[in-house]
């Protein structure tokens, strides 16, 4: 039972974050004044990508980069309650909270790492390097905000958490952290003005540079899957979970929504200056809404 | 309407018909997919590159047709090669096309690519990319509308579709030989390393 | 602990690279130790061509010289020829040519402004600008038949009357662009992330920009008022009304808004065009025919402001119908080779395309 459970949350998150990625295209070349592709366009192009031909190899460490990523991604996912009550679509979140699922956060990009750090290409590296730099500071304020949620629970539990919210939602009991979280969440989803690792007027397309085919099409899938467990986590933590699958659609599309069109009106800022704003506002903001509480 | 046009065009729809027919249903699938997800590789060797970006913004917005530029040579599948190459420019061209992974397709945008164009008396250009690099796709004109690059992006679908064996990357591997020779003709003593290295153990 | 360098070429296939060239460039971490700028991917031999054309052919490939803004090329070429071989233009001509070059101009501005906010990526100002770009073309295509090539200008004229309810419609897209103009200072002058980015990055200053041959935005940007329209009037543009837009910083930031103004400038030079251009006269003079047309023992230079800088000609005739010698000097060239390297020297790779698009470097004209 339980492993139907866990195939089905991630069916879930593999197709809803493959729709919201055509989707995050279509609703920006709406801001773009354009059509853009249709929504089932990720579908093809991850398809298309996995039955194409390699044409090069860096040895066996660089191919485990991706496996890494993409197992970081799918363990997220399962660790992540997508609803706040009944048994079905809860997968393992019994065994673990939310302090695994902070660390397992952090497995994807380290894994990356590893695999472009042996593919010599510079630009992947320097992406890597941005991408680790850009990660630390975006993690602080995270934890701050996940702290104040822990403490204001008293526990680190996803059920325990989402039912302290069932009268009022975290967003609105404590602003402060919501905000030091969102802007943070901005950065995990790689939008503007946090976008610096695979800025492609700088470094072409950073860590991914060097990948193609098989692999770019499992890091593809991995950030399509990590994005939605992204937007799980912001829902559970500060919008009270969901009772069901279409409460569920709803908040993360809203979430999404709203991410799209922030990363959309926004210049890319430099490594030192998402750096150095990130550890400014945010990070004063959670800490501030810590000692509110 | 020209009596003799009919026919022709009657060959070349049978000739599709045949080829569709001969592929198996999941062939098929993937050559769908293949033409509804292309990974563009601009790269502005020349003056058409000016008429890319309406292309691929709002005016034209091409990616309606699942075509989206990409940063690097091993994400695309296609290159486009818009314009004029002096032989500088020429060889990071080959070395770009030879870093795509397979299958890829190459679009020559322009006169320039075609015959020379403009350039038909300039000593510092190719005149026909096609003695270099397997050209896939010919978009003439100096320079060529954007409506002239999507419909050259339209008619590369149903190539790609047809997943036809004259397909550019095959020929470039099967006529490596002769590909190779116009390259040392014209590169001289600086050229790059062999591409037979990279498919050494394919079947060809 | 010894750090190391390394190189890695910043372009030709590049989407941080205004066009077909390279930087090589030495890096420490992130931040450049030397740059130096690498041509000749593009160069076609244009000067070399022109001297076994008679006018008419080298008038068909001068335009190919600047690719973003050809249209000072052709004004160019026939200033130079009408110069050599003392042809007068007519007070019409003249001023459809202002208006063509004005045209030109802002198409070029809002290019630009396409890759400068593409070089932070804010890809949403580059979708709008592109597409209000696309409108200026499409009066041009009405107008000559080519949307970005337009060979309109011709020695002695322009090639063909206007069409009718042109001007109409011209000055019916000035009112839209003015109105665009404000959504773009929204989204992307007044927009804190691009000031932040902008801000104190690349920045030029002091007297030696005069003496080392800058032009354009680099100068106007620190200070100094120099723009060609105003200093060495050709055309008709001592008799029509503009503003000099300066600014004092000298960074990247000071060009943009350099840039803005200017665009408005344009609009308003343009409206004075329709309001001024006379209803009836001719538009081309009568000319040798095709083998007679002869360019006496002579040489000259010429100069027309372009969107980037100072474009000049020199142009030697020498008694037959073909044109002696031709030297094209660009902007790009100067700014590409002795004010881009020393300015990269210390940044951040991030602020690489940011610098040189600002800077506007255009590598088809540095190496025709
Ligand atoms: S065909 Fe025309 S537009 Fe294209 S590169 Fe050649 S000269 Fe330029």
């Amino acid at each position: 039972m339980l492993l139907l459970d866990l195939l089905l949350m991630l069916l879930i998150a593999y197709g809803f974050g493959f729709l919201y990625y055509g989707l995050y295209r279509n609703l920006s070349a709406r801001v773009h004044g354009r059509f853009g592709p249709s929504l089932a366009q990720s579908f093809s192009d991850s398809i298309k990508l996995f039955v194409k031909e390699e044409s090069t190899t860096f040895g066996w460490m660089f191919y485990l980069g991706p496996v890494i990523m993409a197992s970081g991604a799918v363990l997220n996912v399962l660790f992540i309650p997508f609803l706040n009550q009944g048994e079905s679509l809860q997968g393992l979140s019994s065994y673990g909270n939310l302090i695994v699922v902070l660390y397992l956060m952090v497995l994807g990009p380290l894994g990356n790492a590893l695999g472009v750090g042996s593919s010599g290409n510079p630009f992947g590296v320097m992406g890597v390097t941005r991408g680790l730099t850009r990660l630390l500071a975006l993690e602080l304020p995270f934890y701050l905000a996940a702290i104040g949620v822990m403490i204001d629970a008293g526990s680190a539990d996803f059920g325990i958490i989402m039912q302290a919210q069932s009268t009022q939602s975290n967003m609105f009991a404590h602003p402060l952290l919501f905000a030091a979280a969102f802007i943070s969440f901005l950065g995990f989803m790689g939008k503007s003005p946090f976008d610096v690792v695979g800025a492609p007027q700088e470094v072409y397309s950073g860590p991914a540079t060097e990948f193609s085919g098989k692999f770019l099409a499992l890091l593809m899938s991995q950030s399509a899957m990590f994005s939605f467990a992204k937007l799980l986590l912001m829902v559970n933590l500060f919008w009270g979970g969901a009772d069901h699958l279409g409460e569920l659609v709803a908040k993360t599309f809203v979430l999404f929504v709203a991410a799209t069109f922030i990363g959309s009106v926004y210049a890319r800022f430099s490594t030192v200056q998402s750096v150095e704003f990130l550890i400014r506002i945010p990070t004063l903001l959670g800490i501030v809404g810590l000692a509110l509480l | 309407m020209d009596e003799g046009f009919i026919p022709y065009q009657q060959s070349l729809e049978d000739e599709e018909q045949s080829i569709k027919s001969t592929q198996s249903v999941i062939e098929q699938a993937i050559a769908w997919f293949r033409a509804h997800s292309m990974f563009v590789l601009a790269y502005g060797t020349g003056c058409g590159a000016i008429e890319m970006p309406p292309t691929f913004t709002s005016r034209y917005d091409i990616e309606r047709l699942g075509v989206v530029g990409v940063a690097t040579p091993r994400q695309a599948d296609i290159l486009i090669v818009s314009g004029y190459c002096s032989p500088k420019t020429l060889k990071r061209v080959i070395r770009s096309y030879e870093q795509m992974s397979e299958p890829k397709y190459i679009i020559g945008l322009g006169s320039c690519t075609i015959n020379g164009g403009m350039y038909w008396d300039s000593y510092n250009t190719i005149k026909k990319l096609d003695d270099f690099l397997p050209v896939d796709m010919y978009v003439n004109g100096c320079m060529p509308r954007p409506e002239a690059l999507i419909e050259g992006f339209v008619k590369l679908q149903e190539k790609i579709r047809a997943n036809s064996s004259e397909a550019g990357y095959i020929q470039y591997r099967t006529r490596y030989a002769h590909y190779r020779a116009n390259q040392e003709r014209l590169f001289g003593t600086q050229v790059q390393p062999r591409y037979e290295e990279n498919f050494a153990g394919m079947n060809l | 602990m010894e750090r190391k360098v390394i190189t890695i070429y910043h372009g030709p296939q590049h989407p941080g690279i205004t066009g077909n060239m390279s930087v090589e460039l030495d890096l420490m971490g992130e931040t450049i130790t030397r740059a130096r700028t690498h041509v000749g991917y593009l160069h076609r031999g244009f000067e070399k061509l022109i001297e076994r054309r008679t006018i008419i052919q080298a008038f068909t490939i001068v335009c190919r010289i600047c690719v973003p803004e050809p249209d000072p090329n052709e004004a160019n070429f026939a200033l130079a020829v009408e110069r050599l071989a003392g042809i007068e233009v007519s007070e019409r001509a003249s001023y459809i040519r202002v208006m063509v070059l004005e045209m030109a101009r802002l198409g070029a501005q809002l290019l630009w402004m396409a890759g400068q906010s593409g070089s932070v990526g804010l890809g949403t100002v580059g979708q709008w600008s592109i597409y209000d770009r696309d409108l200026i073309l499409d009066l041009f295509e009405q107008l000559t038949g080519g949307r970005v090539y337009h060979m309109y200008i011709y020695p002695g004229g322009v090639r063909r009357e206007l069409p009718d309810g042109f001007l109409e419609r011209l000055s019916a897209l000035l009112d839209y662009l003015q109105k665009r103009l404000d959504a773009y200072d929204r989204l992307f002058f007044d927009n804190a992330s691009f000031q932040k980015r902008a801000i104190g990055v690349g920045v030029v200053r002091g007297e030696e920009v005069l003496r080392r041959g800058f032009s354009g935005q680099v100068l106007r940007g620190c200070g100094f008022a120099r723009d060609l329209r105003r200093d060495n009037p050709y055309l008709l543009y001592d008799q029509l009304e503009f503003d000099i837009p300066t600014q004092s910083a000298g960074d990247v930031y000071a060009r943009a808004l350099v840039r803005r103004a200017e665009m408005r400038e344009s609009i308003r030079i343009l409206r004075q065009v329709i309001a001024q251009m006379p209803e009836e006269g001719a538009i081309m003079q009568k000319l040798p025919k095709h083998r007679k047309f002869t360019l006496p023992k002579e040489d000259t230079y010429v100069a027309v402001e372009s969107a980037r800088g100072e474009f000049g000609y020199y142009m030697a005739g020498d008694g037959s119908e073909m044109i002696r010698r031709m030297q094209v000097k660009g902007p790009s060239l100067i700014h590409a080779f002795s004010l881009l390297e020393p300015l990269l020297v210390g940044e951040e790779l991030s602020n690489v395309a940011l610098i040189m698009n600002s800077l506007g470097i255009c590598p088809p004209e540095i190496e025709r």
